[in-house]
């Protein structure tokens, strides 16, 4: 079977779909049909192989960036390829995140790598626990390395003093160690080779993280797990170190093509290279996207680099569909003011000089004309507005707008996660329909809230405030029992009032286990001084029914009491999947853990509630996500990478999100009580890379290289927002709230918007060419 | 069935798994005891693992016998030979006179005394390069003795052997190789010097010095008349040689083979080896038919049967005795199992004991979902998870707490609230709370007549009662010079198993505590004139996991839910099968280990093999086909295969298992 080349590719993107072999670099603009063009690659390349190929398990590989791209891919390779869902799905081909890649790896082959069969993988939280437990631990025999990077005032200033070494420390201690550990893994190197390093009397900082690191990697070890970082490290030893196995990798995988390979790490680059072995390799990305670079190995050069290398044929595609040319020309603009008016020299370089060019005339994805394009900054010189003004200027606009716009799709972006909650709760309190692309959705909140309120009271049995919230945010929300005919028989007022005796009642019940299990055969309903109407009754019932049932399973581990809460309060197949999910994570946090018990669980449910935890999104994995018209998508916009709507709002445009190494700008990763401004894990990072060189380390300089790695993150950032919107685009600033060293400060519109703004406003000329 | 020949001196009797050779040996059995009159004595049944001893014990249950012959693993046999013979073996490796009779260990004793011999050795970090967990350490140094021993190397050349195979990787394995080596040594020694004998040292003991003994020899040239080996490609060589040497002791042997068979690799079994029986057994007889099978699921065995890899199958035509449901979460997964069991039992009135549900891996979250929906829809189901450490049961918890308050050391209130819960009847888990939290002091527990009186009547006096009766045994019972598998005997018999305490005609505990009781004797035993402080010392064996459930079942009429490497060791053939988390890649183990490699310690590898990917991989080819083959081979109606994209961790599922249906069964659509 072959599929048919869609009649419709542009002229770049025909030659792309015609590959045959060879290294090629696609380095594509915003909207230019990529994922389009690389779909259809696959699916052609898939097509190709012969039937035995296929019976000896050779596939086309596709490695992106993230798990929701994985599924993308994976649902439109399938589409064109029309294939049959049979025992085995995606014959032929295989979509994996970096991370997924290696697990694969390391899953075939895990005593290459010292590991048993069974080896654990360590989830983002448990790893994290891990080190929080082990950073405690040290910092309470060395406590003296922080003081050398104090702030003038903190130490002689108690309670400043005491806030710092409780509250500010420990947070910072896990942060830096986390951060290192992370560095160390992907510059490869091992506790052993940091001991082996000379360690000036100095280096008590590196001393200290150093201890942490080898202690981490001795616990891992020693419960045969593994974390992430880890999985990549290992895939990359085993492929090393083993040529025969290399050698039927490689046969497996003739073809490899990477996505979003602006994002490429010097892990994933080395991966690759020793997958394809310099033959079928094309990468794909625009290096003006690149925006996961702070703090991480992921680099554009990489993609540029390979561009340049002798044999790697380049194509460009220019011509994007998505936008109307003046959201086009806004982001062209950023482009040129960077590359030519930014006033720090070194930030000139952020972009690669490529234009987004209009699609050709007659294109299947032609551009909004200009009549449907608008752009507005919100803009005005000495007018600033608060984070909670611009949050009620957007919901206002939001109420004008949709009620003539049900047909188009609109999105907030946000540059960070709170922001959009606080914006989700104003919409919901109007009752606009929202939906949202943050680090944890709705749905895993909402079950991880159940969870949590249900455990609490198990640790806490004898506690009627619980009983009582327990009935009200859990049983009662979820219309548990018989609360569904409750609500269809009884009248809404007679309903509620009851619904509030009954929760005043069990908040009254100060000795919970004659509600419970009564003694001698006494009744549970004089527990409560209640003789409610029978069908409350009955639901009462059920509910202490199911509470002797949680209770009795008290004893359970922790993922076991997880499910049993979950199969009584959840339906949904996403819900239990995320209920199995947070189960099994318990069971890794417990199993990392020295002292665990209820009281911790519920600590750990809760963070994964508060937003804390980075979780899978189940409700991806079905259909990728797709904005509906109508609906309000509430974004950050490194999670609205790769979608589009017709309207688009980016908030909080302003000095703190997109700082410009302005002197007086201040930057997430500074903290108030260090001095110097010092970036201390830049500062920690640059002091093991001069150990490792031999290079002089110079105190300050890599908090400054750090600020002018982030601002230029953030310029890229800025793009890849002002490329979601189709045809309206409205930017705003607020002051924000931030402290800062001496105080609280407010932040200040972004260099580039005012830049834009007077762009538009005709007030700045810039150079046509970048 | 069909009857065997009459058997002249020696039989070799093969075939497929499900061809009835056992049901043939065991009537041969029959025969010779009803028929012909053999005194049971003369008997010796020999098979790899009691569970597949089955087949004999029905048989026997039929007779009236006066007493049974010896049905037993050739580890068993050893034990009862090296009584009696124990000073021969003193004698001979020129052992403490004094060790007047030998200690058996059971596998989780034999790794508690390595964990001893190996602690130095961890506390030093010899072991940092691998990234194996302690426990797995003691397993895989065990695996090494136990298959060196049944290939017949001694440590010295396991040990060349596996640095060989290691060939020219990395160097860190060499020197872990090398220290796993000197502790297996250490660890002999200090066995043979105390008199105990693990599995390695009694089958080596068997058949590398009483074999050779004259008394021994004529002891049981006189004793045995009959021999029947059944699963002999389970068994390695060692236990082989043991057999070669019965084929000219014994008048009359029958040896049963199964083709494609070696599920115990990891624990020594040598199918090659076996195969060298036949050459010297006088008579061979092939059973080739599967017995009960329906004609789909016989030519889907005879498909794989017939293709040495997944390209090589020839596409069979969909059927319905093969279904296959796929699904996006894993609980779907589970529940769409579960929904099909339900189909089974209650529509098409299957027994429970009829189904079997396999999975790659029984983690505690699949069991617990699994059997807590099952039992909401009354099926009833038993799972077979062997070595599941007992420290996770709630029973044993609660022991070991009374354990460390008799000991006096500080228990969390939420630790003693479950102990209590459980040891005392009719406490609920809010008053067991609320007791906990009023009782607990650091120096003790008070007494419940100590309480406010408004604490006490919310705890109830029949309840503080009972608590006060407990308080004042723990109380009166320091566990200070006594060993624990006393302190335990006592506080069950005289306490828990009273009227008014958690154990009192509880049924569903007996088993667990039985086995947990056994343990603990078995513990104490090995220290008999030890200085160890007993109790530590348990209590770290049992936290350490070694303290397993080993001990079998009675199987009811209940669904079963077990892995795939337990249905094949144990032969437990069923009507319907279910194979859940089928993309998942663990239906099968890897060969290579991090620390040992039982195809490397295997008597027909060359010593100098260097193991290589393509080795590896064919060999993960052949033993994911005949895991196939075997499962199938034990499936007689229906198979439903379950898959799910999304694993309960989140990763895509895509393992080989699926490749091989996908090519015999291409037909093969979603049933659900």
């Amino acid at each position: 079977m072959t599929t048919p080349l869609h009649p419709l590719f542009r002229q770049a993107q025909q030659e792309i779909v015609h590959y045959k072999s060879g290294r090629l670099a696609v380095i594509a603009v915003p909207g230019s049909g990529k994922t389009f063009t690389l779909t259809h690659l696959a699916a052609g390349l898939v097509n190709k192989l012969s039937a035995k190929e296929v019976l000896n398990n050779t596939e086309i590989l596709i490695v992106t960036f993230s798990n929701s791209a994985v599924y993308t891919l994976r649902r439109r390779i399938a589409q064109i390829l029309q294939q049959n869902r049979g025992l085995l799905p995606y014959v032929g081909y295989r979509v994996r995140t970096l991370h997924g890649l290696a697990h694969d790896i390391v899953r075939e082959r895990p005593a290459l790598a010292d590991l048993s069969d069974d080896f654990a993988i360590l989830d983002e939280q448990s790893s994290r626990q891990m080190i929080r437990e082990i950073t405690q631990g040290m910092l309470r025999a060395d406590q003296t390395w922080y003081e050398a990077y104090l702030a003038q005032g903190v130490l002689e200033n108690r309670s400043r003093h005491r806030e710092v070494y409780e509250h500010q420390l420990p947070d910072l201690a896990v942060q830096l160690c986390e951060r290192f550990i992370k560095y160390c893994k992907d510059n490869r190197l091992s506790p052993g080779e940091l001991y082996g390093l000379d360690l000036p009397a100095q280096s008590a900082l590196v001393r200290f993280v150093s201890r942490v690191y080898d202690e981490y990697q001795r616990r891992l070890a020693y419960q045969g797990a593994v974390d992430f970082d880890d999985l990549i490290l290992n895939a990359l030893r085993i492929l090393e170190e083993n040529a025969d196995f290399r050698r039927r990798l490689q046969k497996r995988w003739p073809y490899v093509l990477e996505d979003e390979a602006q994002d490429s790490s010097q892990s994933q680059e080395r991966l690759l290279r020793l997958l394809t072995d310099g033959k079928n390799w094309v990468r794909v990305g625009d290096p003006n996207q690149a925006i996961n670079t702070t703090f991480t190995t992921a680099n554009p050069q990489y993609l540029r680099d390979f561009a340049q290398e002798s044999g790697v044929r380049c194509v460009r595609l220019q011509q994007s569909g998505r936008s109307g040319r003046p959201i086009a020309d806004l982001a062209n603009a950023l482009v040129r003011w960077t590359a030519r008016m930014h006033p720090v020299h070194e930030l000139r370089q952020t972009f690669e000089s490529s234009v987004i060019e209009p699609a050709p005339p007659g294109d299947a994805q032609a551009n909004p004309t200009f009549a449907e394009t608008t752009v507005y900054i919100h803009y005005q010189e000495g007018r600033a507005i608060n984070p909670d003004d611009e949050l009620r200027l957007v919901v206002s606009s939001l109420t004008r707008w949709l009620p003539d716009n049900g047909d188009k799709t609109v999105a907030v972006l946000v540059p960070e996660n709170r922001h959009g909650y606080r914006l989700l709760d104003l919409l919901q309190r109007q009752h606009i329909a929202s939906e949202e692309l943050l680090q944890s959705t709705s749905s895993v909140r909402q079950v991880a809230k159940t969870l949590e309120t249900a455990l609490n009271f198990l640790a806490n049995p004898t506690n009627p405030a619980l009983l009582s919230r327990l009935y009200a945010d859990v049983w009662w929300q979820q219309r548990l029992g018989n609360t569904a005919e409750i609500e269809a028989t009884r009248e809404e007022t007679e309903r509620e009032r009851t619904y509030r005796e009954i929760v005043g009642a069990l908040n009254r019940c100060r000795q919970v286990e004659t509600f419970l299990w009564p003694a001698g055969g006494a009744d549970w309903k004089a527990a409560l001084n209640l003789t409610p109407d029978p069908l409350f009754a009955d639901n009462l019932e059920q509910f202490r029914v199911m509470l002797q049932h949680w209770l009795k399973a008290g004893y359970m581990p922790a993922d076991q009491l997880t499910l049993t809460l979950a199969q009584d309060l959840f339906r949904a197949p996403a819900e239990l999947a995320l209920s199995y999910k947070i189960a099994l994570s318990l069971r890794s946090a417990q199993e990392a853990a020295s002292a665990w018990s209820l009281p911790h669980m519920v600590n750990e449910v809760k963070a994964i509630g508060d937003n804390q935890r980075r979780f899978l999104r189940f409700e991806e994995v079905t259909g990728g996500y797709a904005p509906r018209p109508g609906v309000v998508t509430v974004a950050t916009m490194h999670a609205a990478k790769g979608l589009e709507w017709d309207r688009v709002y980016l908030l909080s445009v302003n000095s703190y999100s997109f700082p410009s190494a302005q002197p007086e700008d201040t930057y997430i990763g500074e903290r108030w009580f260090v001095r110097a401004q010092l970036n201390i894990e830049a500062e920690l990072l640059a002091q093991i890379n001069a150990l490792k060189t031999g290079e002089p380390y110079v105190e300050g300089e890599a908090t400054r290289q750090a600020r002018l790695d982030y601002a230029a993150e953030r310029l890229r950032l800025l793009y890849v927002a002002i490329t979601r919107a189709r045809r309206e685009l409205i930017m705003l600033w607020n002051t924000g709230h931030y402290w800062a060293q001496g105080g609280s400060m407010v932040a200040r519109p972004a260099l580039p918007l005012i830049a834009l703004h007077e762009y538009l406003d005709g007030t700045l000329s810039l150079p046509a060419q970048p | 069935m069909t009857r065997l020949p009459e058997i002249h001196r020696s039989l070799f009797l093969e075939g497929p798994a499900g061809s009835g050779k056992s049901t043939a040996a065991s009537q041969y059995l029959r025969q010779v005891l009803a028929d012909q009159q053999a005194a049971p004595e003369s008997v010796l049944v020999l098979v790899p693992h009691p569970a597949l001893s089955a087949p004999y014990a029905q048989v026997l249950n039929t007779l009236a016998l006066p007493y049974a012959p010896h049905v037993i693993t050739v580890s068993g046999f050893a034990r009862l030979a090296l009584r009696p013979f124990w000073p021969v073996v003193v004698k001979e490796l020129g052992l403490n006179p004094a060790l007047t009779a030998p200690t058996f260990l059971s596998a989780d004793l034999a790794q508690y005394h390595l964990g001893r011999i190996l602690q130095p050795y961890w506390e030093i970090g010899a072991f940092d390069s691998i990234r194996l967990p302690r426990y797995r350490v003691i397993g895989q140094i065990l695996d090494t003795i136990n298959n060196a021993t049944q290939a017949g190397f001694s440590l010295d050349e396991t040990e060349s052997r596996l640095i060989a195979a290691w060939g020219e990787r990395h160097s860190s394995r060499v020197t872990v190789y090398r220290t796993a080596a000197e502790i297996a040594r250490r660890y002999q020694t200090y066995c043979l010097q105390h008199g105990l004998l693990d599995f390695a040292l009694q089958l080596h003991l068997l058949v590398n010095i009483l074999v050779d003994n004259p008394e021994f020899q004529y002891s049981f040239s006189g004793q045995f008349q009959y021999l029947i080996a059944d699963n002999v490609e389970e068994m390695g060589a060692l236990v082989h040689d043991f057999i070669f040497w019965c084929l000219e002791t014994v008048p009359k042997t029958l040896l049963i083979c199964d083709h494609d068979g070696g599920f115990r690799s990891f624990q020594g079994a040598d199918p090659a080896n076996a195969l060298l029986l036949r050459d010297v057994c006088l008579q061979r007889v092939v059973f080739d038919d599967l017995i009960g099978q329906t004609e789909p699921i016989k030519s889907l065995v005879a498909a794989v049967a017939a293709s040495p890899t997944p390209a090589d199958v020839v596409p069979q035509p969909a059927t319905p005795a093969v279904q296959f449901t796929s699904t996006t979460f894993y609980p779907q997964m589970i529940e769409s199992c579960v929904q099909q069991v339900q189909q089974l039992v209650l529509k098409q009135q299957v027994k429970p004991a009829q189904i079997t549900i396999v999975a790659p891996y029984l983690h505690d979250v699949l069991l617990f979902a699994l059997q807590s929906r099952l039992q909401q829809l009354q099926i009833p189901s038993i799972y077979y998870r062997p070595s599941r450490p007992l420290k996770g049961e709630p029973v044993i918890q609660m022991l070991l707490t009374l354990l460390q308050l008799a000991a006096t050391e500080i228990r969390t209130p939420a630790e003693i609230a479950q102990a209590l819960e459980l040891a005392i009847d009719g406490l609920d888990p809010v008053r067991a709370s609320l007791l906990a939290h009023a009782v607990h002091r650091p120096e003790g527990l008070l007494a419940y007549e100590t309480l406010p009186p408004v604490m006490q009547e919310r705890i109830t006096l029949p309840i503080g009662l009972r608590y006060n009766r407990l308080r004042q045994w723990l109380a009166d019972h320091p566990v200070a010079g006594q060993p624990p598998d006393r302190f335990f005997a006592q506080l069950l018999e005289e306490v828990l198993t009273q009227p008014g305490y958690g154990l009192f005609e509880n049924v569903s505990a007996d088993s667990t505590v039985a086995g947990f009781l056994n343990a603990a004797e078995g513990f104490c035993r090995t220290f008999a004139g030890d200085t160890v402080d007993q109790t530590q010392a348990f209590l770290q064996f049992v936290r350490e996991g070694f303290v397993t459930s080993d001990w079998e079942v009675e199987r009811p009429d209940a669904v079963l839910i077990a892995t795939a490497h337990t249905v094949l060791t144990r032969d437990l053939a069923s009507d319907y099968q279910f194979w859940l988390d089928a993309g998942d890649s663990g239906w099968f183990e890897r060969i290579e280990q991090p620390l040992t490699h039982p195809f490397v310690l295997r008597r027909g590898t060359p010593p100098d093999t260097v193991w290589t990917d393509d080795m590896e991989d064919a060999l993960q080819t052949t033993t994911l086909r005949h895991l196939i083959l075997g499962l199938l081979r034990r499936c007689r109606k229906g198979l439903f295969v379950h898959a799910c994209d999304i694993s309960a961790n989140g990763y895509e599922q895509r393992g080989q298992l699926l490749l091989w249906l996908h090519l015999a069964v291409p037909a093969l659509q979603e049933s659900a």
